[in-house]
């Protein structure tokens, strides 16, 4: 299907690019259909578009780029919200605030995005842990990061295409970041 | 919604396994002690409204990609 985007203009989205957040977002019930957008420019954000309305859109992350020591501990009724049997199947995101001044965005921690990658579905969920903020400031540490990576990369450097297209679920690496909330 | 009136020290029990005690009542505070299985998540409801209000914020942010690219790869 075709879809509109407040951002990116018209993509094109399969059913290999959907993710269903059967509960929405939190603050946004109403939205449960979306897919990631990569804007191929090589800073690892991610855009989690709603397909169902083109301004909802949420920068997301991967939070091991800049908390290597990042753990997402789920119950087991979020595994089973999320139909994970196996935690090594879901990728975990971090949803962005980025302000006028980009320096200050920050990356909430306390609650993730979930995404079972076989089943395509997500949820958004509440960590316990006290020491995770709702904002968290990860500019410099991403930005260290993506200078290392190019440093990393100069030698091949090809040609890249640069055109924002939707990301097939299924191909996203796992994360390794989601545990079992152990008793 | 269900609602059930507790003195000082008497619980509510949900299900089997959680239990939830007043353990002191002072002026207009109440103080909550919660007994339940460690993988029972318990958030106090402030957590979720300011999930909600930076997912707000999120949605609202005036930086356009481009600009967040080149701030971050400049």
């Amino acid at each position: 299907m075709i879809i509109e985007t407040g951002r990116f203009g018209q993509l094109t989205v399969g059913n290999d690019e959907t993710i269903v957040i059967p509960q929405g977002i939190l603050g946004f019930p109403e939205y449960t259909r979306f897919c990631l957008i990569d804007p191929a420019d090589d800073t690892l954000i991610l855009w989690l578009q709603s397909l169902e309305n083109p301004q909802v859109v949420f920068a997301v992350l991967e939070p091991k780029v800049f908390r290597v020591d990042y753990s997402a501990k789920l119950s087991a009724l979020e595994l089973r919200e999320l139909k994970l049997d196996n935690v090594n199947q879901s990728a975990v995101l971090s949803i962005l605030t980025i302000p006028e001044d980009i320096t200050q965005m920050t990356a909430n921690l306390k609650a993730p995005l979930v995404v079972n990658l076989k089943e395509q579905i997500a949820k958004q969920v509440v960590l316990q842990e006290n020491e995770y903020s709702v904002k968290h400031l990860m500019f410099k540490e991403l930005k260290t990061h993506l200078m290392t990576i190019r440093a990393q990369e100069r030698a091949g450097a090809a040609a890249e295409d640069v055109v924002p297209s939707a990301v097939a679920i299924r191909d996203i690496p796992p994360s390794l970041t989601v545990k079992p909330l152990m008793a | 919604m269900l609602v059930l009136t507790r003195k000082l020290g008497e619980s509510i029990a949900i299900d089997d396994h959680i239990k939830i005690v007043v353990v002191q009542i002072k002026g207009k505070q109440v103080r909550l002690g919660i007994q339940a299985p460690k993988e029972t998540k318990i958030h106090r409801e402030e957590v979720y409204s300011a999930i909600r209000d930076q997912n707000q914020q999120a949605v609202k942010s005036p930086a356009a990609v481009a600009q967040v690219s080149k701030a971050l790869k400049g």
